[in-house]
Order: C-alpha cells, then sequence, then structure tokens
C-alpha cells in the first residue's frame, strides 16, 4: 500500500461540471457558481491542439479533475501500458487535484468497447482490480478515486457485495472512492434494491468526490423500470433527494454535475450547479463529524465561491473554441465517429 | 454503416478521437455505397483533418528566414513541415465535395483533386494543391532536399504556389542546410 498525501492536492468541496468545448468563454467570463472542472482524460491525449491549449489554460484558473474512461480497471488483462503512460504525462503537465476511473471494464481481447461494463464481485476479483489501482496510483504519484458503476444485472458469480468490494479495495490499496449518486439510483432500481440503504451503508468517510448525473427511463419485458445512465438530462428529483441526504452525513463534498450528451447552453448547467449548491451550503454551516479521509480543514477549503468573474483577454481568441466548429472536432463530421 | 464499421473493426486505442483509421478502407469495400465511389477519399479527407487537429503544436519558420538562406542554400536544404500537414492524392474532386457538402460551396465538377489540410494555429484547413504538389510535398515530408523534391515534378510545376500555402499556413518549422 502506498501512502499518500491526501491534503496535497484535491477539489473543492463546490459544485463542478464535465468540461465541453462549447462552453470555454462562458466558463472564463463567468463561471460562478461553478468551482472546478473533470475532463475525460480521452480526449486530451493528443500530441497538442486546441483541446490540450484549452485545458492547459483552464488548468491555471480551475482545480481539475481528470477522469478516465479507458483504463478497463475491471478487466481481466493487464493494463494498457501505453495508455497508463498517456496517462501519466496527461497528469504529469495538468497537475490535476484528483484522478478518478470506474470499477468497470471496457477491453476484450485487445477491442475498446466504448462502453463501461460491471464485473462481478469475487475475491479473485478483488485482487485484480487492487492490484491494478495500485499500479496506477504509483504510475500517477498520486492517490486515485475508484467510481461505483450503474449495473442493470448482478452476475450469478458474485459473492461479494458492491459496497464491501468497493471498501476493501479502498482499504487494500489507499485509494479514495468516488460515489455516483445516479449510479446507486439506476443499479439499486433495475435490481430492485434500496438506493436509500445503499447510501446509508456506504464508507462516505472514503468518499472524495460525488457525482451527478441524469438518466433515461424504460421498461424491461416484466415492464419493470429500467433506467440507463445517458447523462444527458438534468439530474432527477430521487437523484436529488438521495444527494441531499448523502452531503446531510458527510458535510460538503466536491460535486460534479455530470452531463456529457446533448449537452445543455451554459446557463442550464449552471443552473444545476447551483441547485447543487443549495446543499451544499447549508451543510458546510453545520458540519458533519469528519471521517478518517478528510479532516475538517480539507473538507472546508478558504472559501466556498467559485473563482471570480473576468472579461476575455484577446489573446485567448485563438484558443476558444469558434461558434461555428461547437464541437472538440476540428469540423463538422461527414461520419460521426468518435464522442467528443 | 458505421454501426457495420463498428463491428467489424472495434476500436484499439482508446483515445476514440484517433478513431476511424481504416474507416475510409472498409467504405471501399461495402456493398451498399459502391455507388458512392468517392466517401473512401472523402472519409481519408474527414481523418486527417482529425489527425491535423491533434497533432503537436510548433512554431514556423518565418518566409524572411526562409528567404535569408538565398536560393543555392534554400535548393540543398531540408524542409521541416509540421506535424499537422496532411497531403492526400484522389481520383475524386474531394476538395469540392468537401466544401460542396459542408460549406455550401458549387457542385463539385467530376476531375480528380489533390488536397493538403494545413493547420495555421487551432484549426484546419483544406487546401487545393496545383499539379504536381502532392508527390512535391511527399517528397519533402519523407525528408527529400528541395532540389530532389523539384527533380521529379514535370514542367510548369508551380513551386511559388506551393510554397506560399506552406508558408501562409505555417506549415514549414525548419530548414537544416
Ligand atoms: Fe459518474
Amino acid at each position: 500500500m502506498t501512502i499518500f498525501d491526501h491534503f496535497a492536492r484535491r477539489l473543492p468541496a463546490l459544485p463542478g461540471v464535465g468540461y465541453k468545448p462549447q462552453h470555454f468563454s462562458e466558463i472564463l467570463q463567468d463561471p460562478d457558481p461553478v468551482g472546478w472542472l473533470e475532463v475525460h482524460a480521452e480526449n486530451y491525449m493528443g500530441a497538442g491542439g486546441r483541446p490540450l491549449a484549452q485545458l492547459r489554460h483552464l488548468a491555471e484558473r480551475f482545480p481539475i479533475s481528470v477522469h478516465g474512461v479507458g483504463l478497463s480497471i475491471g478487466g481481466e488483462a493487464p493494463l494498457d501500458r501505453d495508455h497508463l503512460a498517456g496517462l501519466s504525462r496527461l497528469c504529469g503537465e495538468m497537475n490535476p487535484a484528483s484522478f478518478s476511473e470506474h470499477l468497470a471494464w471496457s477491453t476484450h481481447d485487445g477491442a475498446f468497447l466504448n462502453d463501461l461494463l460491471p464485473l462481478p464481485y469475487t475475491a479473485q476479483t478483488l485482487a485484480r482490480v487492487a492490484a491494478h489501482v495500485d499500479q496506477v496510483q504509483e504510475a500517477l504519484g498520486q492517490q486515485m478515486l475508484l467510481e461505483n458503476p450503474s449495473t442493470y444485472v448482478a452476475f450469478r458469480e458474485t459473492v461479494l457485495d458492491e459496497i464491501d468490494f468497493l471498501a476493501e479495495i479502498a482499504r487494500r490499496t489507499g485509494c479514495g472512492l468516488l460515489l455516483d449518486v445516479n449510479n446507486v439510483f439506476v443499479s439499486c432500481t433495475n435490481q430492485q434494491r434500496d438506493p436509500w440503504d445503499y447510501i446509508t451503508r456506504f464508507p462516505l468517510h472514503l468518499v472524495g468526490e460525488i457525482h451527478l448525473g441524469g438518466h433515461d427511463a424504460d421498461h424491461d419485458s416484466a415492464n419493470r423500470p429500467l433506467l440507463n445512465d445517458s447523462h444527458g438530462t438534468e439530474v432527477a428529483d430521487p437523484g436529488w433527494a438521495l444527494y441531499a441526504e448523502v452531503i446531510r452525513r458527510t458535510g460538503p463534498l466536491p460535486t460534479l454535475i455530470e452531463w456529457y450528451n446533448d449537452v445543455p447552453d451554459w446557463q442550464t448547467l449552471a443552473a444545476e450547479a447551483t441547485r447543487a449548491r443549495q446543499i451544499l451550503v447549508p451543510a458546510r454551516a453545520s458540519p458533519a463529524l469528519p471521517g478518517p479521509f478528510l479532516t475538517p480543514k480539507a473538507r472546508c477549503p478558504q472559501a466556498l465561491s467559485a473563482p471570480k468573474a473576468c472579461p476575455m483577454p484577446n489573446a485567448l481568441r485563438s484558443i476558444a473554441t469558434p461558434s461555428t466548429a461547437r464541437s472538440s472536432r476540428c469540423s463538422r463530421p461527414v461520419f460521426r465517429l468518435c464522442n467528443g | 454503416m458505421a454501426l457495420v464499421y463498428l463491428r467489424q473493426e472495434p476500436p484499439r486505442d482508446r483515445r476514440l478521437m484517433l478513431y476511424g483509421a481504416g474507416f475510409s478502407g472498409f467504405l471501399a469495400g461495402f456493398l451498399p455505397v459502391a455507388h458512392l465511389g468517392y466517401l473512401p477519399d472523402v472519409a481519408r479527407l474527414e481523418q486527417a483533418l482529425r489527425e491535423s487537429y491533434h497533432a503537436a503544436d510548433t512554431t514556423a519558420l518565418s518566409p524572411k528566414a526562409l528567404s535569408a538562406l538565398g536560393e543555392a542554400k534554400l535548393l540543398s536544404a531540408r524542409l521541416q513541415l509540421a506535424p499537422s500537414l496532411r497531403v492526400l492524392r484522389s481520383d475524386w474532386p474531394i476538395h469540392a465535395i468537401w466544401r460542396h457538402t459542408l460549406h455550401d460551396g458549387p457542385k463539385p465538377q467530376m476531375i480528380g483533386e489533390d488536397v493538403a489540410v494545413l493547420r495555421p494555429v487551432y484549426d484546419p484547413v483544406v487546401v487545393q494543391l496545383p499539379a504536381g504538389g502532392a508527390a512535391f510535398l511527399t517528397a519533402l515530408m519523407r525528408g527529400a532536399p528541395l532540389i530532389e523534391a523539384l527533380a521529379d515534378t514535370a514542367e510548369g510545376f508551380d513551386l511559388g504556389r506551393v510554397l506560399e500555402i506552406l508558408l501562409t499556413h505555417n506549415a514549414v518549422i525548419g530548414a537544416t542546410p
């Protein structure tokens, strides 16, 4: 187990948003109430160009959370060394306040499936995931957060409870946990379990970041509700209620509004962040008991306010996303192949 | 169609932003679009734009610095070109098709076109090359000295125009005598 300085680099206990290039100018002009940004690592692993130029600039003004979606930590195969080296380069340059990945897998036989798939919870998978987390933390030289996945069915081989599984990984590796409240709601609904029971049993003292997002509702063949973590809508009411309960128990935590598909305009996104802040601020007035992971000092950083607004200097015009291109891509594609 | 490609050729690289390198080859052998012969080449152009967009940042050599070399030195020099430069040759009017589809350009005339993808700062652009330009640039990109790349061009080759394209798009980043 590696010992990390938990307090050297951390996200502020404020709302953050998933960064989308079309919001670059608005974020710089008036980020309020957003206090930090999360990016998907895989979109910034090119050699150069506007994506990296924007990220470098944002990293000077905002704490950055680098969220990986391609490491396949839950996969059977050893971690891809080139990919890990790429992550290490990116984190080395951006010096992010946090690095996180999902408890999931996405590669099979060398092919990368653009989906995060669940794994059975057994002694073997536990040992494997713990080894992978150790390897990541050593390569990056920083603690990582492991995120609870969204699942549709439980594996027959599963013998361990998801919460025990995550807690044990954290105990063995010293990693923190990322609690995705929407994933809790989606997984529990799909498996006819109680999401309130899940968060009651979750080791909240290990949580370094919260994800809040929207989901799509559908029905399975037996007409039971089937939810899908689409990340393409507002946070649903049950999500807000669960979140408020988590914050009541933990005190303020960095909270990401995760909205990656059908990305709305900045005002809509900022409104979701404002809603999260309304839950964070009262929680700050009556802080909960600190857990071993976060000291009261670390939990209540200097000020509960986002970086100040400022007009965009001329020098930045060239790295701002052109309004015609409104995507991280160079031009409107003939074929839509990659997701930004 | 893209879904069929996804199934046959799942991405190997987790950086999906660069996914699609084999798409044009796939299109070439995909029967339902066989009548759209230009599609593979347009897909190659799209891929070139994508690669150019994510290529490393470089600092351009100024036209002044280049002309300061003098003609003799310039001819024997090897030019270093920006890693964001891509050159494509096509039997189809890919530049015109691309402009027609995406930028409401005029209807393409059915003649082959060679193009360069260049990235002056952050936004790649597509520029049509004069006759012989693609072979000349390909030779330069291989590291051939200017004079050697010129030797392979036909009479009437417009060197001035090609150099102008390179220089105005910040595509020359060094010259080694
Ligand atoms: Fe999440």
